[in-house]
């Protein structure tokens, strides 16, 4: 596993230089919004894989609530976390599209803002889960995981139920796309979902250390009572 | 492909977001290694 670590991160870096390329390069300019567009090859791709990783926190924290296993609990922040970082960057990359083709930074119409509750859904989660030290923690941040990912079809199908000034779908809304532009959108897809699965992986190895650290110093603390005094849970030391 | 400011603006932001939190978890992980290492010495 210690080597295989690496080998996925180089493969991934290959792969994104290659959806970079294929993003910059290989893909046609947009006739009307110019080089603008392809903002689209970072923007689409990383709210795909945001939607991918909240889901993955549903299913994680479904499995938490049913078995209580700490590795689904884990499983459950990690997730949210990263999910959290790629919707931040659909909530930067956005704005910057749309100044020069809307005119404007911002507007309130139904997708921008369901992104945007979403986002502030799962911000809240990590606050719970940093600032909380009860140890019902776990318990609220799944319920809370499920009522966020209840969101995210009302995010992705918002554009269907409402008039919003957000393009309609790449994919499934009846328009067409040019190949090469397609093929660029899927690489970078691919390229991100890699690079959030690498990431995940570091995330998670740490949240083990860090719980088996916090162990460790429970157990010290029980054996030596004194070593204890200027010394707080991990969990509570990193809010 | 001519070099547009919003384009570049949002492919920077995009990485400085990504190795920011990279950068987080390093130290995160380089800060508990520090505190096994202080529980051994003890």
């Amino acid at each position: 596993m210690k080597k295989l670590f690496p080998i996925l991160g180089i493969l991934s870096g290959i792969l994104l230089s290659y959806a970079l390329y294929q993003g910059l390069v290989v893909a046609p300019t947009e006739q009307t919004m110019g080089n603008v567009q392809r903002i689209f090859y970072y923007h689409v791709p990383s709210a795909w894989t945001a939607f991918i990783l909240f889901f993955v926190n549903f299913g994680a924290s479904i499995a938490y609530l049913i078995k209580r296993r700490p590795a689904a609990d884990m499983v459950a922040l990690v997730s949210a976390e990263v999910g959290v970082v790629f919707c931040t960057v659909v909530l930067v990359t956005g704005p910057i599209w749309a100044r020069p083709v809307w005119g404007i930074w911002w507007t309130w119409d139904m997708r921008l803002t369901s992104t945007l509750v979403l986002w502030l859904i799962y911000v809240s989660y990590l606050f719970l889960r940093r600032f909380s030290s009860s140890g019902e923690t776990p318990v609220l941040a799944a319920s809370l995981a499920v009522l966020g990912a209840l969101c995210v079809p009302f995010v992705y199908f918002s554009i269907w139920f409402f008039r919003t000034q957000h393009p309609q779908p790449v994919m499934g809304g009846g328009g067409s796309i040019d190949p090469r532009m397609l093929h660029a959108l899927l690489v970078n897809w691919l390229a991100f979902s890699c690079f959030a699965f690498l990431i995940c992986w570091s995330r998670y190895r740490l949240e083990k250390f860090e719980r088996e650290v916090d162990h460790a110093h429970a157990m010290r603390s029980l054996r030596d009572p004194a070593t204890n005094i200027e010394r707080e849970p991990y969990s509570e030391r990193r809010a | 492909m001519r070099a547009n400011p919003y384009l570049f603006a949002a492919y920077f932001a995009t990485w400085t977001i990504h190795i920011t939190y990279l950068g987080i978890i390093a130290s995160r992980y380089a800060k508990l290694k520090r505190e096994v290492n202080d529980l051994k010495q003890d």
